[in-house]
């Protein structure tokens, strides 16, 4: 066990413009050192791969390390030693939260997950994100195969975060430093682990689909939101992004099926109408006096990719929201009304492809029973992009 | 004294603030560098146009007025000239540069021709130079610790037209987008909006050239003078509220005054980024900056084009060759950290 430094989210953000990652806090985290710049837990291992050795001056049971602004390439030797080796304990704690919440809700362990920080670091192509990676195709390519079980890469940023507070100094926008980064990708390995949205475990192991689908990204953003306690998980590092701009991607916003976009590489934009809807019906079973869905949904995820044996049917299959509404549905019966009930107020129903349930609310929108709500309405009720259908 | 209401005027008067008040005066004293003078188009040349205080192209016309602000002009590819106290010159810059033109390049026509018609003086009658119009010098306090400036990149070149200010705009491009607020500073060159305009583009928030600091030009000026300035226009941006600065020297590593510019260059800025056409001038210039101990951040310009020769020029010198474009995708915040010394 040891004493490190990480932001804590849950409920500081109050704001459209959160002011920053979190509140900084000294948290006990079950780890110990097995590198230079790495540590390991169960079931996670998480290194910085810039070289340098980030524990070297550490107590023996405390890292308490500053996050110095995110450090970046204005930052001093020792600014950016204390910023990297923040990024190390904070990403530790963020990604050992969310594997944890699925183990105890699973009630089993994921396989293991490695946390890379920096393997593109190419100098002069900085990267400000991260993705989840498995071995086989990918863009960019990987210079070497990822872990079997599944890697998450973190960039080590490109950009500068202007503060919304005056006075305040910018931040540079380390993904390490953002756990709302981290948890959306340690969601892909939860997704990858059950749900397998790409029928990987139908291929052979060292040619994995490394592409994402609406489902895998949205349902990555709703476990955030979760695990960060509000809709706007991206609310700091893109909060100069309007609010009902799909970029933003917050779930608070009415997103519906209306809204998807037809073709490939949407998976975000469409991924957040997923997740919407997956927020909506959260929070109606929690006013409900209900603890939510994130466990019916992960029974629901685990049923979804444990069926069918043909690679490319299960792939189509495997797309489209109403097949794993219907496992959810099925996962929980007491939720199952209020959730339908939210999930039809997206334009997500129990059957149908999701051409057709674009359509279907295509055609809601534009019908007599259709109102559409004043032009700067910014409750959750606002339908980007759509018209409001009556309840 | 004549009203000027019809004259056009050029680029270089971007500092004077009530030109309305300014007349055309008695000449007397012999004409400075950086005077203002009021001149009229006998023959229109290679300037068919002038360029204004606000970057508009106004066409010229035999017997326009025009005011402008005497100077030297040193351009391989165009002219080489001289300021001479006389009533005939020779339009040396379309931001409004007045001299005489003694050489140019075989591709380029004679200059446009006029007619010296005397001073530009203020209402008062007094003639006016650009020094009138320089920013002032902050008053400077005894300190303990000089302020911390912001981390400065200077982009020099192996030749006129190797891509400097491509490359300066690309910095800026890339700061920009990173979140951080760009400065950028013509340290020297001849009087013309076009590489202001450049840097505005790109988003820079701040700029300063040599006309802000009272030259038209500023070939021919002591080079202390130069020194002081080239410190003086950092020191300006930093305070205006620049995070990240470029500062752009004119022309090539082997003109004389950039020369001297370039050996005050470890005093003022991290390194410099060198803008060339070709791998063997990526070498010599390489070469060159390492005289003098100025830190070589990468190679940029017009060789960035060809893939082979950017090869080739990353072969000879060990250095990174970046695009401008690249530069604007992030590789010109990588280039602002702090080089840790190899032990």
């Amino acid at each position: 066990m040891m004493r490190v430094t990480a932001y804590l989210t849950r409920h500081h953000i109050d704001s459209d413009r959160p002011a920053g990652p979190g509140q900084l806090a000294e948290v006990d985290l079950d780890a110990t050192v097995t590198g230079p710049a790495e540590l390991r837990l169960a079931g996670l291992t998480v290194r910085d791969e810039r070289g340098g050795d980030l524990f070297r001056a550490a107590g023996e049971h405390a890292y308490l390390f500053d996050p110095a602004e995110g450090g970046g390439p204005l930052a001093g030797t020792e600014d950016q030693y204390q910023a990297r080796g923040f990024g190390v304990t904070n990403t530790a704690y963020h990604a050992a939260r969310v594997l944890n919440l699925a183990a105890r809700l699973l009630d089993r362990p994921l396989p293991h997950l490695v946390i890379r920080i920096g393997p593109h670091s190419v100098p002069g192509r900085g990267w400000g994100g991260g993705h989840y990676r498995l071995p086989g195709e990918a863009s960019p390519p990987e210079p070497e195969p990822p872990a079997r079980s599944g890697e998450i890469h973190l960039g080590t940023g490109r950009s500068f975060i202007e503060r919304p507070d005056p006075g305040c100094s910018r931040y540079f926008h380390a993904p390490a430093h953002n756990p709302a980064i981290i948890c959306h990708e340690v969601g892909h390995h939860i997704c990858h682990h059950t749900a397998d949205f790409r029928a990987n475990r139908l291929r052979p192991p060292l040619d994995q689909h490394n592409g994402k689908v609406a489902l895998d990204e949205g349902t990555a953003d709703f476990l955030t939101a979760v695990l960060l306690g509000t809709p706007d998980i991206y609310g700091w590092h893109r909060g100069r992004i309007p609010p009902w701009d799909p970029r933003r991607r917050r779930l608070d916003a009415r997103w519906t099926t209306a809204c998807l976009c037809p073709g490939g590489g949407r998976a975000h934009t469409n991924g957040t109408v997923w997740a919407s809807a997956l927020w909506t019906a959260h929070e109606r079973v929690r006013q409900a006096g209900g603890t939510g869905i994130v466990s019916a949904l992960l029974t629901a995820m685990t049923r979804f990719g444990s069926r069918g044996a043909d690679v490319a049917k299960e792939q189509q299959r495997r797309k489209h929201f109403s097949e794993l509404l219907r496992d959810l549905l099925v996962a929980d019966p007491a939720i199952a009304p209020v959730v339908a009930g939210a999930m039809a107020d997206h334009g997500i129903l129990p059957y149908g492809r999701n051409r057709e349930l674009r359509w279907q609310m295509q055609a809601r929108a534009g019908s007599p029973d259709a109102q559409t709500p004043a032009r700067g309405t910014s409750e959750a009720g606002q339908w980007p992009g759509t018209a409001a259908v009556r309840p | 004294m004549k009203e000027l209401f019809t004259a056009k005027w050029s680029h270089v008067t971007r500092t004077v603030p009530d030109a309305g008040q300014c007349r055309l005066g008695v000449p007397s004293v012999p004409r400075r560098l950086g005077d203002l003078v009021v001149t009229q188009v006998t023959k229109v040349g290679a300037h068919e146009h002038l360029e204004d205080a606000h970057g508009r192209r106004l066409k010229l016309h035999r017997g326009d007025l025009l005011v402008g602000a005497c100077g030297n002009r040193y351009a391989t590819d165009v002219y080489e000239g001289y300021h001479r106290h006389g009533p005939k010159a020779h339009l040396l810059t379309a931001g409004g540069v007045i001299g005489v033109a003694v050489s140019w390049h075989t591709g380029c026509p004679p200059p446009t021709e006029l007619d010296v018609l005397g001073p530009l003086t203020d209402g008062h009658g007094r003639p006016l130079s650009l020094e009138h119009f320089a920013r002032p010098r902050p008053p400077s306090k005894p300190q303990s610790q000089p302020p911390a400036q912001p981390p400065t990149v200077a982009v020099v070149g192996s030749s006129m037209n190797s891509g400097k200010t491509t490359t300066a705009a690309g910095l800026i491009s890339g700061w920009t987008r990173a979140g951080l607020v760009a400065g950028a500073a013509k340290v020297t060159g001849s009087g013309s909006g076009k590489d202001r305009w450049a840097y505005i583009d790109a988003g820079a928030r701040h700029v300063v050239d040599f006309l802000d600091f009272g030259m038209s030009s500023t070939f021919g000026y002591p080079p202390e003078r130069l020194l002081r300035t080239m410190g003086a226009m950092r020191d300006a941006l930093g305070r205006d509220g620049a995070e990240a600065i470029v500062l752009e020297i004119a022309d090539g590593l082997l003109q004389e005054e950039s020369r001297r510019l370039v050996g005050q260059l470890p005093a003022i800025c991290r390194g410099a980024v060198l803008a060339v056409g070709d791998a063997l001038a990526a070498r010599a210039g390489v070469d060159l900056l390492d005289a003098v101990a100025v830190p070589v951040l990468a190679v940029s310009g017009l060789i960035t084009a060809s893939p082979l020769a950017s090869r080739e020029a990353e072969a000879a010198t060990g250095l990174p060759v970046l695009s401008p474009s690249q530069l604007a995708g992030g590789a010109a915040v990588d280039l602002l950290a702090e080089r840790i010394p190899a032990t």
